[in-house]
């Protein structure tokens, strides 16, 4: 994985680099909103510490952004995210070049989500559409031109349990019947090996023998396992050494008054380090069962959107792949002359303040849950989703408005400015093309 | 009283300042630093005069090639500043140092001196500072600071290290241009007072107390003609400081970089701050007792400009004739404009 890579060439600051210090705002610390100031070193794109760069570099800063007292948080991270602004990531009838091109532009405008890292997902397919996508997906390069970064692609399948399939279709699912090995001829290895960030399978699918090893083996390629789509026990999912939950309560066994399941597995005991993603649409998930996740077991919670290729373009009817029609309603997507639900194209922002309004916790405590948890269940922790000295300065400025819900104001990557409100583009509505599904 | 050659100054008085006398001739620079002359040949004997000048970094001139002629000169003095509880004894502090830096007129070629310590009673000084310098008050543009320690062995960055205090109290609220700022450490500790020389020496130290008597690092025992240089750490202070360690004595350091007792005393000027019923033993000590080593404090005894600010809780020890003579010579304190 090309994750140390993605790290600056140096963390100290020299006297040619141009430091940013935003100030004026609020900055949630410990799970509280305090009035401070953060500093930025724009040439290397990390934070850096006001005290080290005072008394090592003797460097005061170049230039000061008064925020205005707005809140100042760390960029926004998606761990699932199918597709935004048209653009669909398993989308493999594009060639390369259009592929590159459209992926390239869904970075640009996808930024402006707040989201400054995510894992593109590919949803169950066949074998080739990973060997054509899955080389665009890995982590991007440190460039803050570009918009979003992948931090590597999350595949979502194939390898799922037929009968929690959702909406994949099931003649693509298949069993990872050699383990290690189906997960390298379906991939491709040297996409397992450079640009997948996270893996979603069913473990009970999984044969016996590599089940336990299979977890840790991944780790020492930085990939994480998460079990989803799954019917898999209580008991399966203890003895599974698998430590994230795709989508919880979604495509799973639910909670029963003598078998748990894998929500009883992950909400039950919040002294091991067990991460689930949901997905906070209003739709999905009823606001109490989010609630019943946070209180259980907080420092778990990662919120996804699952959304799909509709997610930034205007509402209206849009075309399926098969000929139906699909009618976008805000973050709600549903067939048309249905009210059957098709997917989501909810932002991340929206599922924050749906989150904070359905469990009632602070912006500060919440925040966490779309930065520091995801960065840390992926193992950026300090990197992504921080404030501290040394992570990368991918921020967002928000504004509260009076209901406690916050928007979107200002985007920095890796310290440079790169989305404020009011200079937006207007997106253009049209028709497109789903093809997959 | 006025002094002359060859007096030392056995007895605290109530100074007739302004007054002019004869006086060595001294170099040009020291006039102009606002036509006071607090050193240390005042009050020294003849024949210390060599050293005194030595150590106020000044060549000496023998007697015979003295040119005397008359300047004003401030008597050598001790004052003890009362107040009633520690916000307004730092309020008080906060105030004097204000008030020298802006008389002092520091420019960029004649910056202010300024010896810093840590500590729970500076804390409320610099919280002041800051208010005076966000109110427009004050400038540190052209001060010039030396920290009066460091502990070795923790990073600087360690959220317990002084250069940490420093930073999260002043330095980060005001102007004060990195480059200017000196704290001691296992680099620079040997050109400390070297250093300090070259900017003419400390115009004003400002200092806290411990309980035990001891400034800067200089616990008892520390030679009291000691300059910058390692210490190790009593036990006592280790096992004190361990409560800002999480409790693990492992943590604490086991030893410090400090100034000298005689790198405190060469400032032409010292202000003490002490707080709580906790140092009032070691506030009659520094008044009232004897010179000595075992009390580092009382060694500023013979300094010519030693000012002690202080809150009621630290004045119970001392004798009531003590607090009264003072309270007399700073005359009424309760005005809300006290003089500085």
């Amino acid at each position: 994985m090309a994750a140390a890579a993605m790290r600056p060439s140096r963390t100290e600051s020299l006297p040619t680099d141009r430091l940013v210090r935003l100030t004026n705002c609020l900055l949630p610390v410990d799970g509280r909103l305090v009035p401070g100031s953060l500093l930025i070193n724009s040439t290397t794109g990390i934070i850096v510490s006001p005290q080290d760069t005072f008394y090592d570099s003797k460097l005061p800063a170049s230039s000061t952004v008064d925020l205005g007292g707005r809140l100042l948080v760390p960029g926004f991270i998606d761990v699932q995210i199918n597709g935004a602004y048209g653009f669909d990531f398993s989308d493999a009838s594009k060639s390369d070049e259009q592929y590159a091109k459209g992926l390239r532009e869904v970075n640009r405008q996808f930024v402006s989500t707040g989201v400054t890292g995510y894992l593109p997902t590919i949803t169950s397919q066949k074998d080739n559409v990973y060997h054509h996508t899955l080389p665009h997906l890995g982590p991007s390069p440190r460039d803050p031109s570009l918009g979003s970064s992948s931090l590597g692609a999350h595949v979502e399948g194939p390898f799922l349990n037929p009968d929690k399939n959702g909406i994949h279709p099931r003649h693509v699912l298949q069993t990872p019947k050699d383990g290690l090995h189906s997960l390298e001829t379906v991939y491709g290895k040297d996409n397992l090996d450079k640009k997948i960030k996270m893996i979603t399978l069913a473990p009970e699918l999984l044969p016996p023998a590599s089940l336990p090893s299979l977890p840790s083996v991944l780790a020492s390629k930085n990939i994480v396992l998460s079990a989803g789509h799954s019917t898999a026990t209580y008991s399966q999912l203890i003895a599974s050494n698998i430590n994230m939950i795709t989508h919880l309560y979604n495509a799973m066994n639910q909670p029963q008054q003598r078998e748990p399941g894998i929500p009883g597995a992950v909400l039950a005991d919040a002294t091991r380090s067990r991460y689930f993603g949901i997905i906070a649409d209003g739709v999905h998930v009823h606001p109490a069962n989010i609630k019943w996740a946070y209180k259980s077991n907080p420092s778990g919670l990662c919120l996804v959107t699952d959304a799909m290729s509709l997610l930034g373009l205007p509402d209206g009817e849009y075309v399926w792949g098969n000929g139906e029609s699909i009618v976008k309603t805000g973050g709600v997507l549903t067939l048309k002359g249905t009210t059957k639900i098709a997917g989501s194209c909810v932002t991340l922002v929206e599922c924050l303040n749906n989150f904070m309004r359905y469990t009632g916790i602070g912006i500060a405590e919440a925040i966490k849950c779309v930065t520091a948890t995801p960065a840390r269940m992926l193992g950026l922790e300090g990197v992504k989703g921080s404030l501290g000295a040394g992570a990368d300065a991918d921020l967002c400025v928000l504004d509260v408005r009076s209901d406690g819900a916050v928007s979107v104001e200002q985007v920095w990557k890796f310290g440079v400015k790169v989305f404020e409100k009011g200079a937006r583009k207007g997106a253009r509505p049209g028709v497109v093309e789903l093809s997959r599904l | 009283m006025l002094l002359r050659w060859g007096q030392l100054n056995s007895k605290r008085t109530a100074a007739t300042s302004n007054s002019s006398r004869l006086v060595e001739q001294t170099d040009p620079p020291l006039r102009e630093a606002g036509g006071w002359n607090h050193r240390a040949p005042l009050r020294l004997s003849r024949t210390d005069l060599p050293t005194a000048c030595k150590v106020a970094n000044r060549r000496y001139h023998p007697p015979s090639q003295v040119f005397l002629r008359a300047v004003p000169i401030a008597i050598a003095k001790m004052r003890l500043i009362i107040r009633e509880n520690k916000q307004q004894t730092s309020l008080w502090v906060a105030e004097y140092i204000v008030h020298r830096i802006n008389a002092f007129k520091p420019s960029k070629d004649r910056p202010f001196v300024l010896g810093l310590p840590t500590g729970s009673s500076p804390e409320l000084v610099y919280a002041n500072l800051v208010k005076f310098y966000k109110n427009g008050r004050v400038s540190f543009k052209h001060v010039v600071t030396f920290n009066m320690d460091e502990y070795v062995g923790i990073p600087t960055s360690h959220p317990q290290s002084y250069h940490s205090f420093m930073f999260k109290h002043l330095f980060q609220h005001v102007d004060i241009p990195p480059s200017q700022i000196h704290i001691p450490s296992l680099e620079n500790y040997q050109q400390y007072d070297d250093l300090i020389a070259k900017y003419g020496g400390i115009e004003l130290f400002l200092c806290g107390v411990g309980s035990d008597g001891h400034i800067a690092f200089n616990e008892p025992g520390s030679s009291l003609s000691s300059k910058t240089r390692i210490k190790t750490l009593t036990k006592e202070t280790i096992m004190a400081n361990a409560r800002f360690f999480d409790g693990n004595i492992e943590a604490v350091p086991k030893s410090a970089i400090t100034v000298g007792v005689k790198t405190v005393i060469d400032a032409r000027e010292v202000v003490l701050i002490a707080d709580g019923r906790g140092k009032a033993e070691a506030v009659r000590q520094a008044l009232e007792g004897s010179i000595s080593h075992m009390w580092t404090v009382t060694a500023l005894q013979m300094h010519p400009k030693f000012v002690m600010a202080v809150d009621e809780a630290a004045t119970e020890e001392l004798r009531v004739k003590t607090v009264k003579y003072f309270k007399e010579i700073e005359g009424d304190q309760d005005k809300p404009k006290a003089k500085l």
